[in-house]
């Protein structure tokens, strides 16, 4: 508990010190109905998610197809998906870096569970 | 006949460009495509590297289709121990001419059951093996824009049965309804129904959200989950922040396949999100009373944020009333070739750190290594080398792993879709 008090203490003094590093940055003018993540340095990002059967790995065979989910990167190092097309539910997703490292969306605040993982969920309405 | 049947697949495969186009029928569309995956993993014994195994899983899918049938049939070879071809996945849909959204199809290794919930699934993936469904289903759609289809399944010698509808959005709700059953090939064992009505509604000032769950012919096995969203307190053009309350009741004898609900519970959330539409900032608070046992009390809360200068922000807390705790805190701070980062995960009583700097030379190539401990006397360190590369539809990797007491394993593994 000691450990959690003082790391806690450290990340507010951070947090309310006005350093530069804690402004926010902004998004694209019109990010429309898309994933983003902003990853400069990845060599490849997939959404892996509950709508393409987590890129095939829970489908026969369970091989993560590297096309599956595959976001486009511009060039400031911003990755989107487009999701416009998706039916009406719930889907948890997940960022898949490089092939090989799972980061749940670090701009959606709703998390769920996928194998062990905390991942991302988006609950689309219409 | 295994090799045979592979043959004819990848001549079939390959001899797509050959084919003489005065065959093909009007109407019709040919494809194929071939996932390898390709690995080799090793160790490092007295001053040598040595290789323990090797695998290559080649699937090649045929695929043809018109406005009246739809085929698809994938066969896998897999060279580990032994190698060995087997079919991975077949489907051959027939549509009713004139209306294709009435059809029949056969399917193998297809159609595996899943069905969601609230945040999480009742029916999870896995709920049976893949590898082992077969069977034959009809789908209709497109009368008044409903969809549906039924499925029968043989699965291990038990039955599977699926029904699933969706309604088209009819304006202000949706409604899907699923069922999943198994009977047991074994008169004594359990037979099991799932059957679940997920309803979602957006009026002008709030969405609720409803998930029933019931199984057949027993007392107890039945579940219901809640949720208001669009009750938003704060809403600019800067973001909004939404408060979203909840109710998730499970009956005492639920055995669902997913991890929707926890038999008993008596669960009553709040939560207050907040989403900037402007900024890469959010950050979320929620908390659990659970009415009947306490055991899933708690609070759990997540932020992140990606700065001006670069710099990755996730923090994850979860407390709950049984004192069990988790946290995880990370930042990364990034330019266009190099990161670097710290992570801190704290499990209860255990705490881990872990260091990573990673280096791109292009875009498509990545080099990380990351180093990680633990903050107690025992330490059990371990490191990582990974380098990725994706090339189109290639991806490779090479990595070496080490942890404390043990030897280092190296891994290459190479994937790629070619069509």
């Amino acid at each position: 508990m000691i450990r959690i008090i003082t790391i806690t203490i450290i990340l507010l003094f951070i947090l309310t010190s006005g350093c530069s590093l804690f402004i926010p940055m902004q998004k694209p003018v019109e990010p429309g109905n898309r994933l983003l993540l902003w990853l400069p340095g990845a060599s490849s990002v997939q959404v892996l998610s509950d709508w393409n059967d987590w890129g095939g790995g829970v489908a026969a065979g369970g091989i993560v197809n590297p096309v599956s989910g595959r976001m486009e990167k511009d060039d400031n190092g911003l990755w989107t998906l487009d999701i416009a097309g998706l039916p009406g539910g719930v889907y948890r997703y997940a960022f898949y870096v490089n092939g090989y490292k799972w980061i749940r969306d670090p701009v959606n605040p709703e998390t769920a569970v996928f194998e062990g993982r905390t991942v991302s969920i988006i609950m689309v309405a219409k | 006949m295994s090799i045979s049947f592979m043959t004819m697949i990848i001549l079939l495969a390959g001899g797509h460009d050959s084919l003489d186009v005065s065959i093909i029928p009007e109407n019709w569309v040919f494809g194929y495509d071939c996932l390898i995956d390709a690995s080799a993993c090793g160790s490092w014994k007295n001053n040598h590297p040595v290789i323990d195994s090797t695998g290559i899983d080649a699937a090649v899918s045929v695929r043809a289709a018109s406005p009246e049938v739809d085929f698809l049939v994938t066969g896998a070879m897999r060279s580990d121990s032994a190698s060995r071809f087997l079919f991975r996945r077949a489907r051959a849909v027939v549509k009713w001419p004139g209306t294709p959204w009435i059809a029949a199809g056969v399917y193998l290794n297809d159609q595996q059951p899943f069905i969601a919930g609230l945040a999480n699934p009742v029916v999870e993936w896995g709920w049976v093996d893949i590898d082992s469904i077969q069977g034959f289903g009809l789908s209709s759609g497109g009368i008044l824009g409903f969809r549906g289809d039924y499925l029968i399944q043989l699965t291990r010698g038990d039955t599977l049965t699926q029904l699933n509808v969706h309604s088209p959005w009819m304006g202000f709700a949706g409604v899907d309804y699923s069922r999943a059953q198994i009977h047991t090939a074994d008169s004594a064992g359990g037979n099991m129904t799932v059957n679940v009505l997920s309803v979602r509604g957006d009026f002008r000032y709030f969405k609720p959200w409803l998930v029933v769950a019931g199984a057949e012919g027993e007392e107890g096995k039945w579940a219901v989950s809640a949720e208001i969203r669009k009750l938003r307190p704060i809403d600019t053009q800067w973001g909004r922040i939404e408060v979203v309350p909840g109710i998730h009741l499970a009956g005492d004898r639920i055995d669902f396949p997913g991890s929707a609900f926890v038999p008993g519970q008596r669960l009553i959330t709040l939560g207050a999100f907040l989403e900037s539409r402007r900024y890469f900032v959010s950050a979320g608070i929620k908390g659990m009373l659970d009415l009947e046992s306490d055991s899933l009390s708690g609070v759990s809360a997540s932020a992140g944020m990606i700065s001006e200068g670069g710099v990755s922000w996730d923090v994850i807390f979860s407390y709950y009333a049984d004192c069990d705790y988790r946290a995880f805190i990370s930042s990364v701070t990034s330019d266009s070739n190099a990161s670097a980062g710290i992570a801190v995960e704290i499990i209860n009583d255990s705490t881990r750190v872990t260091g990573s700097v990673s280096y791109s030379p292009r875009d498509d190539v990545c080099a990380e290594v990351s180093v990680s401990g633990d903050l107690d006397n025992s330490l059990q360190p371990s490191c990582g080398l990974a380098v990725s590369a994706a090339l189109g539809p290639v991806r490779g990797i090479l990595g070496i792993d080490w942890e404390y007491d043990s030897s280092p394993i190296l891994r290459i593994n190479l994937t790629g879709l070619l069509k």
